[in-house]
């Protein structure tokens, strides 16, 4: 069966049901509107390239055992298996990683989200905490008092 | 990438940090802490998650984790020292239950009512004597997020006993089990109206599940605990690690076999811990007091007798049909039936280790074995056994044996002489090797060789088999006396140019004083970039050695410091 999908700049992409149903939010909607399949469904947070982009990802991983929510109950358990093709896969510029972060991220497919996070893991590693904040756009919105709170908190780890 | 170009990120949501932050270590999370607010929020809490109150954790730092008890996840905490933490402290962090005055002046019936802000543990780790917490049943069982539990009891001696779990009660208090680890505990006998004996209720989750022994013994239904674990993939047993004759009493190799492969089909991985006795096969009544052992009078007769057994193991009865892996610690039991019919009928063994002293003991003590019509007596493996099983085993990759050797006699095939006498089966018969069965497959290989002799011909007939095991990634020679040099066959292992990483040698024969043969290796052989070698640290071998290599294949080498292994691979 095939399902519609339309990004938020309009564009339409028709994929198999069992590969949409990689993102948690599309399986639900279908479970409650199964009777209005003829219509698209809007994903109002992600544009054209990096919908194509989930779905290439989603394509490839269709066959994947699927993730018992309840296993997932423990977030801290082995990191998920990058194949070759998942590396291949994460060859892209960093804007175009964070996009599809978001996108996977508002779309719940939970392996994206996991691998990207771990490509972006990879990034703020070795990072200092001003260039993260240039890199994210991000304010120092601490107060002195607070800032000192947590040099204090941060000291701990070293006894 | 562009390393000049300014990039700009679009900011992260906040659950999408939590997840980033699952992959950072320590380090990089604390600097995680001081980028912002929102930030800050997300990083504390993996901050906390991994608490450790071990001997010489700092009083301060309990204290940390005390108010930041909602952050933590997993928890290891060592009893066995005393006061690392009071149990005050561990109320106040596992169950948010704050005390007015001592543990132990509280009265019995007082329920520890636990609060909201307590931890919320997936992992906990405990060890402990038998009197090192009062209350710790309430404790524990108030756990009931848990997904991983070990709990280790101490005692002075396997006769003290005393301290009782229930399995049942773990089992059922926490649904989200998938290991569990207890050691060193008697489990309470099983009621029956347990519901582990229930048989209408649905499987517990548990995935590996690591036991004394003793569970096995204490009771007549104790093997129909497994009926409800039918998601095991793994366990691991045990045992007596000194005596190999008195392995728990009452241990039945046959009915756990039997019940675990009844209840459990997905089990694919057992290890032992100490002289624990398991059959992988039962043969039929009919076959007689330990044929394996029999030899033909002539080559004929005996090919025949070997093709024989080997149907008989086909038609042995597997209780682990699903096994990948068997390995052993310290000391292990094992039988030449069980290694013959493995090799022959486990279609999913990859991994065998048999470390550690194999005890050439039966199976199972021999009162019992008169008493049992299908057990019948088991034999001790001899190195042509061992090489009899590599050559039947077809999808082997790693095999370990390091107290085990095949003598060069076992290996010769037809058509090779050896320079001394060979050692004769019977009526003057000599068995002919036969190529490995898992030469395509093997990756790693630990076992010893047994030449004694110093003949080139007679090692190159060892390095001849080596050679074909084309996917080689490393090579133990650290039990074996062959002596590696090009003249004694070391060139025959060229084909693995491509493969070998790792050669762990100390303590075997390997000086390593043949500089040709050093040199080729370290030039032809890219990957290989371990080298264990024997050659003491500061001797002057090593100067020599190092006289003669670069910088870089001096990198690949280690030497052997003090009669301590410097890097064991």
């Amino acid at each position: 069966m095939k399902v519609t999908l339309e990004s938020s700049d309009g564009q339409v992409f028709t994929v198999d049901k069992e590969v949409a149903e990689l993102s948690v939010i599309i399986k639900e909607m279908l479970v409650i509107e199964q009777a209005n399949q003829d219509h698209p469904i809007p994903l109002l947070n992600v544009g054209a390239v990096e919908l194509a982009k989930v779905i290439e990802y989603c394509e490839h991983h269709r066959n994947d055992p699927t993730i018992d929510d309840d296993e997932d109950y423990d977030s801290r358990k082995k990191p998920i298996e990058m194949d070759d093709w998942d590396k291949q896969f994460t060859i892209v510029n960093k804007e175009m990683m964070f996009e599809l972060i978001l996108a996977a991220n508002s779309m719940q497919v939970k392996p994206l989200l996991h691998l990207g996070c771990r490509y972006a893991a990879d990034i703020v590693k070795r990072m200092s905490p001003t260039e993260i904040r240039d890199l994210f756009q991000i304010d120092d919105d601490f107060t002195p008092e607070e800032q000192d709170k947590i040099e204090w908190e941060k000291q701990w780890t070293k006894l | 990438m562009e390393p000049n170009r300014v990039v700009t990120l679009p900011q992260l949501p906040s659950e999408v940090l939590s997840v980033i932050f699952q992959y950072l270590s320590l380090p990089d999370i604390l600097c995680c802490l001081t980028v912002s607010r929102e930030w800050h929020v997300e990083a504390a809490p993996y901050l906390y998650s991994n608490a450790k109150f071990l001997k010489g954790t700092c009083p301060s730092l309990i204290q940390r984790f005390k108010a930041n008890k909602h952050y933590i996840h997993h928890l290891e905490w060592d009893a066995l020292s005393p006061k690392v933490i009071s149990e005050e402290d561990i109320l106040d962090i596992l169950l948010d239950y704050h005390a007015s005055g001592p543990i132990e002046d509280l009265d019995d019936d007082v329920v520890l009512k636990p609060g909201s802000r307590r931890a919320t543990l997936y992992s906990f780790r405990f060890s402990g004597t038998l009197d090192s917490v009062s209350r710790f049943d309430e404790i524990l069982f108030n756990l009931t997020s848990l997904t991983r539990l070990s709990l280790y009891w101490w005692a002075y001696s396997r006769e003290v006993k005393g301290n009782i779990i229930s399995l049942d009660r773990i089992l059922e208090t926490m649904p989200h089990l998938i290991h569990l680890s207890v050691e060193g505990c008697d489990f309470e006998p099983l009621k029956p109206e347990s519901p582990l004996l229930d048989q209408h209720a649905p499987m517990y989750r548990l995935q590996t599940f690591c036991f004394d022994a003793s569970l096995i013994d204490c009771q007549e239904s104790i093997l129909r605990i497994f009926r409800r674990l039918g998601h095991l993939v793994a366990i691991s047993v045990y045992g007596d690690k000194y005596n190999a004759t008195n392995f728990v009493s009452g241990f039945q190799p046959q009915r756990v076999g039997l019940a675990l492969q009844t209840f459990c089909p997905k089990l694919e991985q057992i290890h032992a811990s100490g002289y624990i006795p398991f059959y992988f096969y039962l043969f039929p009544t009919s076959t007689s007091l330990s044929p394996i052992k029999l030899h033909g009078n002539d080559q004929q007769e005996h090919s025949l007798l070997e093709e024989q057994r080997r149907q008989q193991c086909e038609e042995a009865f597997e209780l682990f049909p699903k096994l990948k892996s068997f390995s052993t610690d310290h000391c292990c039991i094992l039988a030449v039936e069980d290694l013959r019919a493995l090799g022959v009928c486990a279609r999913f063994l990859t991994h065998l280790t048999l470390s550690g002293m194999i005890k050439p003991a039966y199976n199972v003590p021999l009162s019992e074995q008169q008493d049992d019509g299908r057990v019948q007596r088991r034999c001790n493996i001899t190195t042509m056994d061992l090489q009899i099983f590599l050559e039947t085993c077809q999808h082997l990759q790693q095999f370990s044996a390091p107290r085990m050797a095949i003598s060069l006699e076992d290996m010769t095939p037809s058509g090779m002489a050896i320079s001394r006498k060979r050692r004769t089966y019977g009526n003057n018969l000599i068995r002919l090797a036969k190529p490995w069965a898992c030469e395509q497959t093997l990756e790693k290989l630990e076992i010893g060789f047994e030449v004694a002799s110093t003949h080139p011909s007679d090692h190159r007939i060892v390095f001849a088999q080596l050679g074909r095991c084309r996917r080689l990634k490393s090579l133990s020679l650290r039990f074996s006396d062959l002596m590696p040099t090009l003249t004694h066959g070391v060139d025959l292992l060229v084909g693995l140019e491509d493969t070998l990483e790792e050669i762990p040698s100390w303590s075997s024969a390997w000086s390593c004083d043949n500089k040709e043969t050093l040199l080729w290796l370290l030039t032809r052989f890219k990957k290989l970039t371990k080298i264990g070698t024997n050659i003491y640290e500061g001797s002057g071998l090593q100067a020599q050695v190092m006289g003669w290599l670069s910088p870089e294949q001096c990198a690949r080498l280690s030497y052997n410091t003090k009669r301590i292994l410097i890097s064991e691979i």
